[in-house]
């Protein structure tokens, strides 16, 4: 399975990088919201976004509208990664149709906790 | 004019986003007692900046020298940065964090804010002149043997 990171800063796509790979999972990247849009729509592969929401250009709750408003992206799961942990804000993605929500700054172990409850894996898939 | 109390309490909310960054992601607790080797003056220094606005017009700034920098972003992110980008990369993203947590920990508060895309700026012997009747908040902390000085200023 693919995993799209969506982050305009480098060292976040990096870290996510390095915790996918611990999941054996296969990661593209996009350094933008406009970007986002271009691979999903160039691919059928991605099972997992996780996406930032602030941006220059799109933001991240404007590529989780345009998802959840595609028929062919509707059904991936989104799990926003954000420094935006105000309790509004969360419950305003969950109700644009993101299925997680993971604040800045995480620890790697519940990134990855938080993905594989994303995606669905029971505990321990990931963590021998 | 920022009150005793709320000088506490802006200083508080910094201190309490600083400490949650370095716990988590470098696995550090900062010495607010304690803030490293500040003579290191004459080395190049990185200031990360973000213009906030809320119910009050706010610049937060986040400076490190360029060494201590280096080792904290290599922290985050597993290896050492190689490319000036990538350091400018870091700080905009220690930045965000920082003024992320800090929005959070002071929703609700006359000093609440919204964040906006980092600035990054970089040389030996910077100078950043503020106006001395401009308001700042000034908080350090000693981190992976260096510092690390966040300021609030109210430019409105």
């Amino acid at each position: 399975m693919h995993v799209l990171s969506v982050d305009d800063s480098a060292i976040v796509r990096k870290i996510i990088r390095g915790a996918l790979e611990v999941l054996q999972f296969d990661c593209l990247e996009a350094d933008s919201g406009e970007q986002a849009l271009a691979i999903l729509a160039g691919r059928d592969d991605i099972g997992l976004v996780l996406l930032d929401w602030n941006m220059p250009g799109m933001s991240g709750l404007e590529v989780l509208r345009a998802m959840r408003a595609d028929p062919r992206w509707a059904g991936i799961p989104v799990m926003m990664v954000t420094t935006e942990g105000e309790r509004h804000n969360i419950v305003r993605a969950i109700e644009e149709g993101a299925n997680n929500y993971l604040v800045k700054p995480f620890v790697v172990e519940e990134l990855l906790q938080k993905i594989s409850d994303t995606i669905g894996l029971g505990d321990g898939e990931w963590s021998d | 004019m920022v009150t005793d109390r709320e000088y506490g309490k802006v200083a508080g909310a910094i201190r309490r986003a600083v400490s949650e960054w370095a716990q988590a992601m470098l696995g550090e607790a900062p010495d607010f007692g304690n803030d490293g080797d500040r003579a290191a003056s004459d080395l190049e220094t990185v200031v990360g900046m973000m213009f906030l606005s809320g119910g009050k017009a706010l610049l937060l700034m986040v400076t490190i020298d360029r060494k201590t920098l280096t080792g904290l972003v290599r922290l985050m992110a597993g290896d050492q940065p190689e490319r000036p980008e990538e350091l400018a990369d870091g700080m905009a993203e220690i930045t965000n964090i920082i003024a992320g947590s800090v929005k959070t920990i002071l929703a609700g508060s006359p000093w609440h804010f919204s964040i906006a895309p980092p600035l990054v700026v970089s040389g030996r012997e910077l100078g950043l002149y503020l106006h001395h009747r401009l308001q700042r908040i000034t908080v350090r902390a000693g981190l992976s043997g260096g510092s690390v000085t966040v300021e609030l200023i109210a430019v409105g």
